[in-house]
C-alpha cells in the first residue's frame, strides 16, 4: 500500500534522523534501509534523500564525513548530532501526540 | 559509448546549481557519482546489462530538475556564508595586510636612517674610547676580546679585585687590604658585602662592619646596617632566637640612633615639600628650592640625589662659562653640605651615591671641576649616576691631567668593577660605559641568542612540516578548506609556541646571574620595532610559502581556479620578504637585541592567541552546529595558516604607534628639538640634552642680568 506523498515527505526528516542514529549511514544505504524496512511502501525516488540530508546537515542536526570503504570506495557518512537527537525526541513525541489524537477520533467516530 | 556521458553529464546537471561554492559544488557531484556507482554496482550484479542497469539508476533516482532544485535550495545559507567568508578573505584582509605591510617596511627604514644618524653623532660628538673604540653600528660587530685584559696588572687588580678570592666581597675587600687606609676601596667592600649579606652569617657580617666601621668611629651608619640585618633576619625567623636577634639589632639600632633609616616615609614627604614651593624658572632657583628642603630635619636620599644632580649641572655651567671661582665656591659649599647631610641620611639604595660624593669631598677632588672635558662627559649621566660618570671616565683615560696629579688618589676603580655589571650602568646613555656593560652580557647573551633564535626557528618549521602533512591527509577525506578561519586557528597554535618559549627564555635569563636587571630590555630599546616586525616575518614567511604549495595542489586535483588575490597578493608577500631580509641581517649584527625581541614577541603572541582563541570560540558558538561549523572546525585543526603574516604584521604596528604615543609624552615634558631628537643615542641622552640646553639658556640669562648689574654698579 503506497502513502500519501505530502505524509511521506513531512516525515522523511525524522525518519532519517532516526535510521542515521542508529549508526553512521551513508546516502544510498539510507535508501536501501528505508525500502527494505517498509517494503517499498513509501516508494521513495532516490534523488530526493539527498536535499533532505543536506537540509538537515544545514540546520546541524547531522554532520556528514568522507570514509573509504574496505573496497576502497569513498562514501559520505552522515552521523546524527546532539541537537538532531533532541529535534528527533521532539518529533516522535509529536507523532505520538498527533497519532493518539487521530486514532481517539477516528476511534469516537467509529464507535458513533 | 555514449551511456557513460549520460551520467557525467546528470552528475554535471544536479550540481550545476552549486556552481557559485566551486568546493561545494565537487563535494556534492562526488556524493551522487557515489551514489550512482553503488547503484550500477548493484545492478549489474543482478545480471541487467550496463545500458539497463544505467536506465533503472537513472529511473529510481527520480526527476532530475526536482533533484537539483533541491540541492540548491537545502545549501542555500551555507554557500552564502561561505561565499562571504571568502570575499573578506580574499579581497579584504590580504590587501589591508599589504598596506600595513608597506607602512611598516617604511617605518623600519626610518629607523634606520635614525640608528645610522645616531651612530654618527656619538662618533663626531662624544670622544673615543680607549677600551672600546668602535660603538655599535649596523656595520660593526662586538668587541670580542675581554675589556681587562687591555688594562696593565695594576689597573687591572683595581678593576677586579682579586680573582682568585671566592666572593666578589673578599675580591674587593682585597683591594681595600692593599690600601687599608682608603675610604673609597672601604666603601667598595662595604657595598659588595650588602649585596652578598644573604649568603653571610650574621657573625661574620656583624664582624667585618666592626672593623670597618672602627675606622669610621663617627658614622652610624654602619650601626644601622648591622641592626637592619639582624632586624631582617629576626623577621624572617620563627623560633625561640626571634626575641633575641631583634633586641640585638636595636642595640644596634640605639648605638647609632637610626631613627632616620626607619623612616622612609620622610621621602614622600619631602617630594610634597618641593611640590609645594612651586615651578622653577630658573637654575638658582632649583638649587633653593633643594636648599629649603635639604635644611630641614626630613632630608632623604631622594632630595639629596636632585641637590648633587642641580648643583653638578649649576658647577658644570659655571665652567663652562669659565668662572672657575664661582664654581669652586658653589660645588664646595655644596659637597661640605652633603658630606654633613651624609651622616644622617641613611638610605640603603643611595649609600653607593653618598659614598663616592663623602670620599670626593674628602679626598678633596674640587679641582676636577675645573677639568672641563671631564665635566662635559659627566653631564650626559642621568641624576643618580653623573658623578660616579666622572670618576669612572677618569679610571677609562688614565693619561688625564687629573690623573697625573692625583694619581694616588685615583680610588674609584673599584667601584667601576661594581658598575660594570650593576643594574646601575643600564640607566646611564654614556656611551663608554654602556659599552663594557654591553660586552658582559654580550658574553652569554650573543651565544644564548643566536641558539634561541635557531631553536624557535627549527620548532616552528617543524610545526609547518607537520601541518603541510596533516594537510594532506585532510585533502584526502574532505575538501578544499576556506583560508580565514583555519588560518586563525592555525595561528593561535603557533602563537602558543611563540609565547611559551620566549616568555620562559626572557624569565630564565632575568633570574640568571647574568642579567643586568632591566639593561636587556630597555638599552636597546630603540632597535626592537623592527628587529621584532622582521624576526616574526622571517618565521612567518617559510610557512607561507609551504601553505601557498598546498593550496594551489590542492586546487588541482579538485579542479578548482586558484584562488588569486591578484596584485595584493604579490605585494604582500614581497613586502614581507623584504623586511624578513633587513630584519635576518640587523639580527645577527646586533646579537643583543635577541632577548628584548623574543620578550616583546611574547606579549605580542599573547595577544595573538587571545584574539584568536576569542574569534574561535565565537564562531564555534555561534555556527558549531551546522555544517559549515563542522566543517571550519575540522579544517581549523588541519590547515596552514596563510593569513598569518597579515595578522603577524598588524601586530607590529603596534610598537611603532606605542613609541610614537611615548615621543609625544617625553616631548610634552621636555620640549624637544624633532630633527634633533633624531640623532641622539636614546630618549634619555635626549631628555638631559634638552635639560642642558634649557640650563644653559637659563644661566646665560643670569650672567647677563649680574654682568649689567656689574657694570651698571
Amino acid at each position: 500500500m503506497g502513502f500519501d506523498k505530502d505524509l511521506v515527505r513531512s516525515m522523511a526528516e525524522p525518519i532519517v534522523l532516526h535510521l542515521v542514529m542508529e549508526r553512521p549511514m551513508y546516502g544510498y544505504e539510507i535508501i536501501k534501509l528505508v525500502n527494505v524496512r517498509t517494503d517499498g511502501a513509501f516508494e521513495w525516488k532516490e534523488g530526493t534523500l539527498y536535499p533532505c540530508l543536506h537540509r538537515l546537515e544545514d540546520a546541524g542536526l547531522i554532520s556528514s564525513s568522507w570514509q573509504t570503504s574496505d573496497s576502497g570506495r569513498r562514501r559520505k557518512y552522515y552521523t546524527i548530532s546532539r541537537k538532531g537527537m533532541s529535534q528527533l525526541d521532539e518529533k516522535v513525541a509529536e507523532w505520538d501526540s498527533f497519532s493518539s489524537a487521530v486514532k481517539t477520533l477516528m476511534g469516537t467516530r467509529q464507535s458513533a | 559509448m555514449s551511456e557513460p556521458l549520460d551520467i557525467e553529464a546528470v552528475l554535471d546537471r544536479l550540481a550545476a546549481g552549486l556552481c557559485d561554492d566551486p568546493e561545494l559544488m565537487l563535494d556534492v557531484r562526488a556524493e551522487l557519482a557515489s551514489h550512482f556507482e553503488e547503484a550500477l554496482d548493484e545492478y549489474a550484479s543482478e545480471g541487467l546489462s550496463y545500458e539497463e542497469s544505467v536506465g533503472r539508476v537513472l529511473e529510481s533516482f527520480g526527476p532530475i530538475a526536482e533533484v537539483a532544485d533541491g540541492l540548491v535550495l537545502a545549501n542555500k545559507k551555507r554557500v552564502g556564508s561561505r561565499g562571504m567568508v571568502r570575499l573578506i578573505a580574499q579581497r579584504l584582509l590580504v590587501p589591508v595586510a599589504a598596506c600595513i605591510a608597506l607602512v611598516s617596511g617604511w617605518h623600519a627604514w626610518s629607523r634606520v636612517t635614525h640608528l645610522v644618524s645616531s651612530y654618527h653623532y656619538v662618533q663626531s660628538e662624544l670622544p673615543p674610547h680607549p677600551l672600546s673604540p668602535q660603538l655599535w653600528s649596523p656595520s660593526s660587530k662586538m668587541i670580542a676580546d675581554d675589556p681587562v685584559s687591555r688594562l696593565t696588572e695594576e689597573q687591572a687588580f683595581f678593576f677586579v679585585g682579586d680573582p682568585t678570592r671566592s666572593s666578589l666581597a673578599q675580591q674587593q675587600r682585597a683591594i681595600w687590604e692593599q690600601s687599608s687606609d682608603n675610604r673609597v676601596f672601604m666603601g667598595n667592600y662595604v657595598s659588595v658585602l650588602l649585596k652578598e649579606a644573604p649568603r653571610t652569617g650574621l657573625g661574620g657580617y656583624e664582624a667585618e662592619l666592626k672593623l670597618v666601621s672602627a675606622h669610621e668611629p663617627e658614622n652610624a651608619r654602619f650601626y644601622y646596617l648591622i641592626a637592619g640585618m639582624y632586624c631582617a633576619r629576626a623577621s624572617e625567623t620563627t623560633g625561640s632566637d626571634r626575641r633575641a636577634l631583634f633586641e640585638r639589632g636595636f642595640d644596634f639600632y640605639d648605638q647609632g640612633h637610626a631613627a632616620g633609616y626607619f623612616r622612609r616615609y620622610a621621602m614622600d614627604m619631602a617630594d610634597v615639600q618641593l611640590e609645594v614651593l612651586g615651578p622653577v624658572r630658573r637654575i638658582e632657583d632649583q638649587l633653593d628650592r633643594y636648599k629649603q628642603v635639604a635644611l630641614r630635619p626630613t632630608l632623604d636620599s631622594v632630595v639629596l640625589s636632585g641637590l648633587i644632580s642641580a648643583s653638578a649641572e649649576y658647577g658644570r655651567l659655571l665652567c663652562e662659562a669659565g668662572r672657575l671661582d664661582r664654581a669652586r665656591e658653589v660645588m664646595g659649599g655644596w659637597q661640605d653640605l652633603i658630606v654633613a647631610y651624609s651622616r644622617d641620611v641613611v638610605m640603603l639604595d643611595d649609600v653607593s651615591v653618598l659614598k663616592v660624593l663623602s670620599r670626593r669631598a674628602q679626598a678633596d677632588l674640587l679641582p676636577v671641576y675645573n677639568d672641563f672635558e671631564l665635566f662635559d662627559d659627566a653631564s650626559l649621566l642621568n641624576e643618580q649616576t653623573a658623578l660616579i660618570g666622572a670618576l669612572s671616565f677618569d679610571v677609562f683615560q688614565p693619561p688625564s691631567d687629573y690623573i697625573a696629579r692625583f694619581g694616588g688618589e685615583i680610588e674609584s676603580r673599584g667601584t667601576l668593577f661594581s658598575m660594570l655589571l650593576a643594574p646601575m650602568v643600564s640607566k646611564t646613555p654614556y656611551p663608554g660605559i654602556l659599552e663594557h656593560g654591553r660586552q658582559a652580557e654580550h658574553m652569554f647573551v650573543r651565544q644564548l641568542g643566536v641558539v634561541i633564535v635557531l631553536g624557535v626557528l627549527m620548532v616552528l618549521m617543524v610545526v609547518g612540516i607537520i601541518s603541510a602533512l596533516r594537510w594532506r591527509g585532510f585533502v584526502r577525506r574532505s575538501s578544499v578548506p576556506n583560508l580565514l578561519l583555519p588560518t586563525l586557528g592555525q595561528f593561535g597554535v603557533w602563537f602558543g609556541l611563540g609565547v611559551v618559549m620566549p616568555l620562559l627564555v626572557a624569565w630564565g635569563y632575568a633570574q640568571s646571574r647574568f642579567s643586568s636587571g632591566e639593561f636587556s630590555v630597555l638599552f636597546v630599546r630603540e632597535r626592537l620595532v623592527f628587529e621584532l616586525a622582521l624576526f616574526c616575518s622571517v618565521v612567518v614567511l617559510a610557512v607561507v610559502w609551504v601553505s601557498d604549495w598546498g593550496i594551489r595542489r590542492r586546487c588541482r586535483e579538485l579542479r578548482i581556479e586558484v584562488p588569486a588575490e591578484g596584485l595584493s597578493r604579490f605585494a604582500g608577500v614581497v613586502a614581507v620578504t623584504l623586511l624578513a631580509l633587513v630584519g635576518g641581517g640587523l639580527i645577527l649584527s646586533s646579537p643583543d637585541g635577541v632577548i628584548a625581541s623574543l620578550y616583546y614577541l611574547g606579549s605580542w603572541l599573547a595577544v595573538g592567541v587571545l584574539g584568536c582563541w576569542v574569534l574561535v570560540r565565537l564562531f564555534r558558538s555561534l555556527v558549531a552546529s551546522s555544517r559549515w561549523g563542522a566543517y571550519y572546525s575540522a579544517a581549523a585543526r588541519t590547515t596552514i595558516p596563510l593569513y598569518a603574516v597579515a595578522i603577524m604584521v598588524l601586530g607590529g604596528a603596534v610598537v611603532p604607534v606605542l613609541e610614537r604615543l611615548e615621543l609625544s609624552h617625553l616631548q610634552h615634558e621636555e620640549p624637544l628639538n624633532e630633527s634633533r631628537a633624531g640623532g641622539f643615542v636614546n630618549m634619555e641622552t635626549a631628555r638631559l640634552m634638552g635639560m642642558r640646553r634649557h640650563l644653559h639658556s637659563e644661566l646665560k640669562i643670569i650672567f647677563s642680568k649680574e654682568n649689567h648689574n656689574g657694570s651698571g654698579s
